[in-house]
């Protein structure tokens, strides 16, 4: 479907920022796939250690029901898509996180406390690896679920853009704007602030003096709906994307949308344009829709998924 | 004597690059032009952090200071912190300049009248966030193209 001309908007960083609430397209994660090297290790450690599951699923994929509307997908890759040393993670709600930390620990999985640069993870730092090098991070909740995801954009402003003036969600919290953010860099630097790895950076200066300095790696978290929020990380290195036009993949993290507003999302992406992004053939938009799923490419090529209730 | 043409740019430190971008667009209407750092190759290159500000002819750099960034207490609305920027509007933009002091709530102190026969008419003086003195102000005397200056 092509857009009307008329009704085409495009937006930048000059675009006067999205302020108030979001605007409730997407009410709630849905679920995650992630790419794994060893499937039956990943599913033990999900399922045994971190208590979801029960596993479905057959050959290369394992689908582990987290709760009744959230699912964790197991994608085994013979060279997963994981940067230990980025900030990607995924944060788990679990009614007992010291309890799975613990037996995380008796198991061998080493336990990191971390600083947390976000005030509301302050006391939620308990993180790990799990067998194939995904970082996963847990938070109490009343149920397991789905807290949030962590991914990374080289160009965080495009990010920005993209998730608050098309997908309608707000900026609750940015790390790195701020200079109380870059003198506590200093403290990493010095060793004696144990930070998240991808979280800090050394970088050389273009100056002749070719200083080197610690700072923080920009990150930004949006809010899509109360209790649902994306982190952003700009990463130390530009890795290399997906192909441009490819919409749907690994890894994915997966939204649920308002009932009746699919559509609505669907002309948000096809008539809001940012340069830095680039059409679906025959949609319009970055995206392409089949049946009751939207799928995307953010402006850094990462994979969402958008559907309304099932 | 050194052969200036102008000035180029300024740098003007700040302690929150998003709160000072909010201010100068809506206090004086200013262009977010670019932001350096907010992107892996400008990082990987060791760029400085600064936010490029449009206002008019007038291009400057918001920074954010390696340490820390004295700051003028609370109350003080006119001096120097280093230095301090004069903008000059003509007469009928002042009052605007000084509703949208008031609409967004920063203090500032005025307007001051200068002497009969000052090329200032009238100032007002505030600080940005970052403790940073500002005073815009309307003159007298005729200006023309923006730079030639006849203070009669």
């Amino acid at each position: 479907m092509r857009a009307d001309a008329r009704s085409v908007s495009s937006v930048d960083i000059r675009t006067p920022a999205a302020t108030g609430e979001p605007l409730g397209i997407v009410t709630a994660y849905s679920g995650l796939t992630i790419e794994v090297s060893d499937l039956d290790a990943a599913e033990r450690f999900y399922g045994e250690l971190l208590g979801f599951g029960p596993g479905r699923g057959a050959g290369e994929v394992r689908e582990l029901a987290l709760n009744d509307e959230q699912t964790l997908t197991l994608a085994q890759r013979d060279s997963p898509r994981i940067f230990p040393e980025s900030g990607i993670h995924q944060a788990y709600r679990v009614p007992d996180p010291e309890e799975i930390a613990a037996r995380l620990e008796s198991f061998g999985v080493m336990v990191h406390r971390y600083h947390e640069d976000r005030e509301s993870e302050r006391s939620e730092n308990r993180y790990c690896e799990d067998p194939s090098g995904n970082r996963v991070q847990l938070i109490k909740g009343r149920a397991n679920g789905l807290d949030h995801v962590a991914v990374e954009a080289h160009d965080i402003e495009w990010a920005e853009v993209f998730y608050t003036q098309v997908l309608g969600a707000r900026v609750e919290c940015r790390i790195g704007w701020q200079m109380a953010d870059f003198a506590g860099a200093w403290a990493w630097g010095s060793g004696d602030d144990d930070c998240m790895p991808g979280t800090r950076r050394w970088d050389t200066l273009y100056t002749d003096e070719k200083d080197t300095v610690p700072r923080p790696c920009a990150q930004l978290f949006v809010r899509f709906a109360r209790g649902v929020s994306l982190a952003i990380y700009l990463p130390n290195v530009h890795r290399q994307e997906p192909p441009r036009r490819q919409f749907r993949g690994t890894p994915n993290v997966a939204f649920r949308v308002a009932a009746g507003r699919l559509d609505e999302l669907e002309e948000r992406l096809r008539t809001i344009r940012l340069r830095c992004m680039e059409a679906a053939p025959g949609f319009g938009g970055p995206y392409e829709r089949d049946g009751d799923a939207l799928y995307v490419r953010d402006t850094a090529g990462n994979f969402l998924e958008f559907r309304e209730r099932r | 004597m050194a052969e200036i043409d102008c000035i180029t740019h300024s740098g003007i430190n700040v302690v929150d690059l998003k709160e000072a971008e909010d201010f100068y667009a809506a206090i004086f209407g200013a262009l977010i032009t670019n932001r350096i750092n907010f992107n892996t190759d400008d990082a990987r290159r060791g760029r400085s952090v600064h936010t490029s500000v449009a206002l008019n002819d007038w291009l400057f750099a918001i920074c954010l200071p390696r340490g820390d960034l004295p700051m003028p207490p609370d109350e003080q609305l006119k001096g120097t912190n280093g230095f301090r920027h004069g903008f000059r509007v003509d007469r009928t933009a002042f009052d605007d300049v000084v509703n949208r002091l008031k609409m967004n709530e920063v203090p500032f102190q005025g307007p001051v009248a200068h002497p009969d026969g000052s090329p200032l008419g009238e100032s007002v003086y505030f600080k940005d966030p970052g403790g940073n003195f500002l005073e815009v102000c309307w003159r007298r005397d005729t200006v023309t193209g923006g730079v030639r200056l006849n203070a009669g």
